[in-house]
Order: C-alpha cells, then structure tokens, then sequence
C-alpha cells in the first residue's frame, strides 16, 4: 500500500486527536458539582424544627464523604441520597426557635464524576412549634385551630374547610395537614374525603380524595411526605352502613389510591407507620392483635393485643409501645407492654394488675414515656404519668382525679406535654386542651372547647 | 509550497475535467460491483431465513421475530432516506445541465480557507440531508469543485441548512444545543476541508470510470432551436437525476440493510446505561447515531427524547456526528471517494466530535 503524504498527515492528525482524548479524560472531571437547591433555603427563618435537610445537585449522586453534612449546634441524624438529592434526617426534632449553621461537605461526588469542590455552607432559623388542635361546634363546622404554647395568642381558626373535620396529621416537615372531613352538601351523606392544606393556612383546604361512596379518615403520612395510608369503609349502597376498616396508600404526586393488601379481605385500622418509614402498625381485628407489616421484604409480625388501640413507635423505630388487656383469676387491669421488633419479644412495663394504664407516647429522644394511668376498675379520672424508656421510676405528672386525661402529645424539645381533658364532676362537660411543664409540673388551660391536640412542629 | 499545492490540484481537476468530457459522451451504466455481490449475498441469506421454517420452534419462532423487526427497521431507514436521496439526484441532474464548469471555477474559492469557508456554508444553497448531499458532492467534484469546499459541503451540509436548522429550533429551541450543533459541525467540517486541502484529488476521488457518473448521450434528443433545447436540458437533467438515483440507491440499500441489522440484532438498551457518565454517554450516542442512521432532518427529535437521561455533550456528539456519518451514508461515500479516503471521513469527524463532546462534558457543564 502506497503511503502518501497526506496519509501521513492523516494519521498524525488522528494520533494527536487520539492523545488529546485520553489527555481530556485523564484530567478528569474540572466541573463542580452544582447545588439546585437548599432546603431549608438560605437565611429561612420560620424552619420547622422536624423538617428533614434536602439538598438537590444538578446531577445523580454516587457518593458521600462521612459526615457529609454537619450542624452547628450538633445535630445527629442519618444521611440518604436519592437520584440528585441528598437527604439528612435528624433522629430527634430541632431545637425551636434557634440559629442552626449547615455546612454541606466537599467531596460529595456525582455519578458522572463531579465533585463539590468546596464546603457550602448556610443558616436558618427554627421557629417556636404551634399547637393544633379540632375545635367543636354545634352549629359551624369543625375546623383546625392554631394557638401559641405560651398562651398569649388567642388561638385563631386555621382550616377553612365546608364540613366537619374529624381527624388530622402534620406532614413529617410540618409543612402540610392532611385531614378528613364528612362531605360537604354536594356529597353522600355519610362519607368523609381526605383534604390537605398547608400549615400556615395559605391554600386552606384542597380537595386530596374524593370518597363518593366511602368513609376515608385517618390519615397517616409516610416520612417521604408524597404518600398516605389512611382507613377506607366503604358503603355499598347509598344509606347502608358503613363496611369494614381497609387500609390504602394515597400517593400526593400521582393523586393514585390503592389498597395496601393485595389480599381484599384483610382488614385494618388505627395505621402508624414507624419514623424510619419501615414498618406499619395496624390493628388487625380479624387476627385479635396488633400487625406489624414490613414495607421492605413485605413480612408481618402478629403482636397479640386484646386493646385494639393503635400503638406508638419509638423515635429509633424498633420499639412499640402498647397498651393490652391483662387478666388473672377473673380480674382484670390495662398494662402497657413494650415490643422489641428485632428479637420480636415484649416486656410488660406497668406496675401490677391494679392498674388500667393506656396512651403511652414516647418522649422525642425516646427515653421517656408519658402514658395515661388510674387504679385499674375505678371512677377515677386517667392521670398523666412519666416512666423511663425500661418502665422504671414511675411519677405522676397530674393528681387530680376529677380530671380525665388523654391524647397526649410531647414537644418537639420534649420539655411540654399537651394533653386533652375533661371535668368528670361536670354533667355535659366540654373537651378542653391544656399544656403541662414537664420540669415545673405547672398546668395551663390553651382553648376549650378543643380537642385531639397535636405540635406544629 | 502552497503554490505547487494549488497548482497541483488545479492541474488534477482539469485532468478529471478530461475524464468527465470523455464519459459525457455515452451512457453510463453502473457496473458490476462488489456492492452487487454484497446484496446478492444479503438477499440469499434473507432467503434463507424465509425458509427457516424447517428449524426448531424457538429459533423459527425467534427469527420469525426478528426477520420481522429487521424488515421494519430497514423500510423505516429507506423510506425515510429515498425522498432525500431522489432530491439529491436532482439537484444533481440539474447540476450536470445547467451549471457550468466555469461558474465553479469562477466563483468558487480554490484558497484553503476560503474554500472550507465557501463548503460549510452551500447547505444554505443546495439545502440536502446526508442522503441527498453525497450525489450532488459528487457531482459538483465532476464539476470541477475544489476538493476542500466538497469536503467540508459533504460534512456540513446535512446540518447547515434551513431545514434542520428549523427542525433543531422547533426540538430543543434558541440554546446551548441549537449554538453547539451549529458550532460544532461548522468547526468539524471546516477543519477537516481545511485537512483535505493537502490530498491530491485523484488520491481521494474515485475515478470517472468507477463512479460509472456521467450524461446520457444527448446526440439524438438534442434539438436544434433554442426553445426545443431548454425543454431537452430540462429532460437531460432529469434522466441525469434519475441515472444517478438508481447508481447511488444501492448503497443507500447496503446501507440500511447492514443498519437495520445493527439495530435488530444488537442489543441498543445495554447503551442507554451510560447516559450520565461524561465519556461512555459521548460513545454509546455516536454509536446510535451511526447504526441508527436517522436523517439530520428528523434526528433533533429523536435526540429530545434523550435529553434528561443522556449528557449535553454525548447529544450534541448524537446531532453531529450522525448526519456526518451514518452506516449508509459512509456506504455512499464509496460511490465517490477511494476507500481509504472514506475511512478518512469516517475517522476524522468521529475523533474530533468525541474530543469535543468530552470536553463539553468534562470541561463546560453545558
């Protein structure tokens, strides 16, 4: 083969584009991996203090130095990366009303080779957590209300919604409420819809699912924040009564509902899913117990529960705490028993038979449990108990046995309780909503009537 | 140095010149070719796999399948090249009638530069894809086209023209990808012009008399008035146009058979993986845009449907690489240049899109 001179130059030109080619892919990547988004944004200065830290790159992100996001005040939660977001979520809530720092470490790299090439780093501020609670009416219909822990503020009404609210939950930022409300005229008498509002009142009320021919209440979010479980009766023929409990996914973004249960026969109700958003709870009346079903390999643990009630995980997500029925020799208590989901063993944590103890709530860092308690078979109103996390060192919160509480709800600092209550020396007695120190035991009345009170963290 | 260059190649196109008046005088029929034999063999193979009925069910039942995807894809690929192609060869035909030798050698630049400049810009005059642009390159070269300016014309042309200008707008609007398309060929097609103003023609293109290119002979048709001659030029053009139809079609259809057999028995989704990573995503594009063979015309669609999975830097190699150089097309270029000068014109715009691609990716972060 004759080789020309413009062979010649052919072949050198290919040899030098070949060169420059591995010279280009040995230097690497130079780009810096760019940050879309922060969240909470930069100087945010009403930060929910359960709000979990997001922060979207340009690109799908391969890796993450350890740690790769710190705070000043220390902060210790767990890392994720989805796609382009890189997630961290604290174990325990915020401190409210404080200066947070967040610096996002360099190093963090990009599946196609970038990397942050320097620390970035930004402030917010948390807010003081709200209370919400349902405020009943007679003639209007009931609505979300919101009021300030320190009592100063008249607590103002919320929702706007055309019927009747009966049951509500925070998003896990504190951003939205998802609640479900009997339907408005336009409906089937009888049925409840599912709505969602955000939570400082803007876009009031919007319609999430409509139930034509269902009852759908109780509402739970998943830690994500796009999906719901909640409890469907559904009612076959206008006027019947309602059907069994079944529990069904809501997904936000795609506005698809669907059964949880491939099987349709397989009953649920009083849904709690766990922190870490592994596990739900339910109350499986047809297995006389308390199912905890597995939303990664879809396995289920049968805890035995007489109660009925729905139970309340620990901020780790491996303990329950539950309240059941004990009986010895034709007498009965309440005791409340914990339920280790890793060794699948439960220890009973009240002190003997004579009591009727119910309600436990795990403190924010988990060490604690407030619980409601009275001498099991008496007229006595339910108290407001503390116990530690191993069922030792017992102490009364509240000790006024005309009173009735219940519905407790710890803090996000866990310094606070808020609790509903009733006067049982009253004859038609009205739910009222109360806050209670911790440390001072000093109590103080936040709205009557008012009722099912919640954080706005 | 660049005196003897010019005057070498001016020395090389009057010879060619010479060739062409030769040939001009009788018709050209295409000869019998390796291309013939190729789609002799193709065709007995896809004889053979009609008769595959004699094989066991899952290889029937599997080739029954894919002989099935195979004809689908292949009449895909040359249904949507055959209108760009028959416009090619006309504005061939007219060419070899109406366009003077001396038009070319008057106002077409022979200085290298100017010349690359001239070539990466007629896609604005001869607006054709990369199907239509290799018969009309061919023709023009026939004409005494300067080697650079047919180069750059060849490689530029499927992109920088109205056409795919509009349909680039319409797909990914005024942006990086619009500006980088356009950049990026330009400056390809320009330096490799630039490159091949160094070849001696006769070095690169093939010779007259293997091209088979030529007129018909116009002795009987030719009639003696004015009037009766611009209709019998219009005729001659024509059948020009249609003579080199049928002499460019075969490697239009050894072209989309061999992509159609790339698309249908090579498994294309293993290249969707690399969509993110700066140097594969850059590979696995320009390998779907050779075996893929879409005309430049329609490919910023296609191209779209990649965009959110696949980097800025492996699309624009996608949106330039591939109306340079497809599977058919560079089948095509046979019917012009010497091989060694289509592994040339393979080569060169692979390496340099590659280069720049990466370096988009790597450097840029379009």
């Amino acid at each position: 083969m004759k080789i020309s001179r413009f062979d010649t130059i052919i072949w050198s030109i290919v040899s030098l584009l070949v060169g420059l080619i591995l010279l280009v892919i040995l230097l690497g990547n130079q780009l810096g991996l760019e940050v879309l988004q922060l969240r909470p944004g930069l100087d945010a200065a009403t930060v929910s203090t359960k709000i979990h830290i997001q922060v979207t790159f340009a690109d799908d992100l391969a890796s993450i130095p350890n740690p790769a996001i710190t705070f000043s005040p220390p902060v210790s939660g767990t890392t994720s990366i989805d796609g382009k977001t890189l997630t961290f979520q604290p174990v325990t809530p915020l401190q409210p009303n404080t200066d947070y720092q967040v610096i996002l470490s360099e190093g963090i790299s990009a599946e196609n080779g970038r990397r942050l090439k320097e620390d970035i780093t930004w402030q917010f501020h948390t807010s003081q957590p709200q209370i919400l609670f349902i405020k009943p009416d007679e003639n209007d219909p009931e609505q979300i209300y919101i009021a300030d822990p320190s009592g100063t503020i008249v607590p103002k009404q919320l929702s706007q919604s055309p019927s009747s609210i009966k049951a509500f939950a925070v998003s896990p930022d504190g951003s939205r409420i998802a609640y479900s409300a009997t339907t408005s005229e336009s409906g089937q008498a009888g049925t409840s819809d599912i709505w969602l509002m955000n939570s400082d009142g803007s876009d009031a009320y919007l319609l999430l699912l409509p139930c034509v021919d269902a009852i759908c209440s109780n509402p739970e979010w998943l830690p994500d924040g796009h999906r719901l479980i909640y409890e469907r009766r559904q009612i076959p023929v206008p006027g019947a009564a309602a059907g069994n409990p079944r529990l069904y996914w809501l997904d936000l973004l795609t506005g698809e509902t669907k059964p949880v249960f491939a099987d349709s026969q397989r009953l649920g109700l009083f849904p709690v899913v766990s922190p870490d958003g592994k596990w739900l709870s339910f109350v499986s009346p047809q297995d006389m117990g308390i199912q905890l079903y597995n939303f990664d390999d879809g396995t289920s643990i049968l805890v035995p529960n007489r109660m009925g009630t729905a139970v309340n995980w620990r901020p780790d997500s491996q303990t329950i705490a539950m309240a059941d029925i004990v009986t010895q020799e034709q007498v009965w208590g309440i005791n409340l028993s914990l339920f280790d989901v890793n060794t699948e063993t439960s220890v009973n944590i009240s002190e003997g038979m004579q009591v009727d103890d119910s309600g436990p709530v795990w403190s924010p860092d988990g060490q604690q449990i407030a619980f409601g308690h009275k001498i099991a078979r008496s007229a006595m109103g339910r108290q407001i108990w503390l116990m530690n996390a191993d069922g030792s060192h017992q102490i009364p919160l509240t000790d006024d046995t005309d009173i009735h509480h219940i519905n407790f709800a710890w803090s996000p600092d866990g310094q606070f309780i808020i609790y509903q209550r009733y006067n049982l020396e009253e004859l038609y007695a009205q739910p009222s909503v109360w806050i209670i120190d911790i440390q001072s035991g000093e109590t103080m009345e936040i709205a009557t009537p008012a009722m099912q009170p919640t954080w706005l963290p | 140095m660049k005196t003897t260059d010019l005057d070498a190649q001016r020395s090389s196109s009057e010879n060619l010149e010479g060739k062409e008046r030769s040939t001009e005088t009788a018709v050209s029929y295409p000869s019998s070719s390796r291309a013939v034999n190729i789609i002799r063999l193709l065709t007995g193979v896809l004889v053979l796999l009609i008769f595959a009925g004699v094989l066991p069910g899952d290889i029937r039942y599997f080739l029954d399948d894919k002989l099935q995807t195979y004809t689908t894809i292949f009449l895909g690929i040359f249904i949507e090249a055959v209108p760009f192609l028959l416009a090619g060869s006309l504005v061939s035909g007219f060419i070899a009638v109406f366009i003077d030798r001396d038009m070319i050698t008057n106002y077409v630049p022979r200085r290298a530069v100017p010349a690359a400049l001239t070539g990466a810009l007629m896609g604005f005059v001869f607006p054709v894809c990369e199907c239509g642009v290799v018969p009309v390159t061919r023709r023009l070269y026939k004409k005494g086209l300067p080697l650079p300016v047919g180069i750059t014309f060849l490689l530029s042309a499927p992109v920088i023209n109205p056409i795919v200008l509009a349909s680039t707008y319409v797909a990914f609007g005024f942006g990086p990808i619009l500006i980088g398309r356009y950049l990026l060929t330009f400056l390809i097609a320009f330096t490799i012009g630039i490159i091949f103003h160094f070849a001696k023609p006769e070095d690169v293109l093939r010779p007259a008399e293997e091209t088979g290119i030529g007129l018909v002979n116009t002795c009987n048709i030719m009639p003696t008035s004015t009037e009766g001659q611009s209709k019998q030029r219009g005729l001659l053009a024509i059948i020009t146009a249609a003579d080199d139809f049928l002499d460019m079609s075969r490697y239009l259809i050894i072209g989309s058979l061999l992509a159609a057999g790339m698309q249908t028995f090579i498994a294309q989704g293993i290249l969707l993986g690399f969509g993110s990573d700066s140097t594969l995503s850059v590979i696995a594009m320009m390998v779907l845009a050779f075996v893929m063979s879409i005309c430049s015309t329609v490919d910023a669609f296609l191209a779209l449907s990649f965009a959110n999975v696949f980097t800025t830097g492996s699309v624009l190699s996608f949106l330039v690489f591939g109306p340079m150089v497809d599977i058919k097309s560079a089948l095509m270029f046979l019917g012009v240049f010497r091989r060694r000068t289509v592994l040339y014109l393979i080569l060169l715009p692979l390496l340099f899109t590659l280069l720049i691609a990466i370096f988009i990716n790597l450097n840029l972060g379009l």
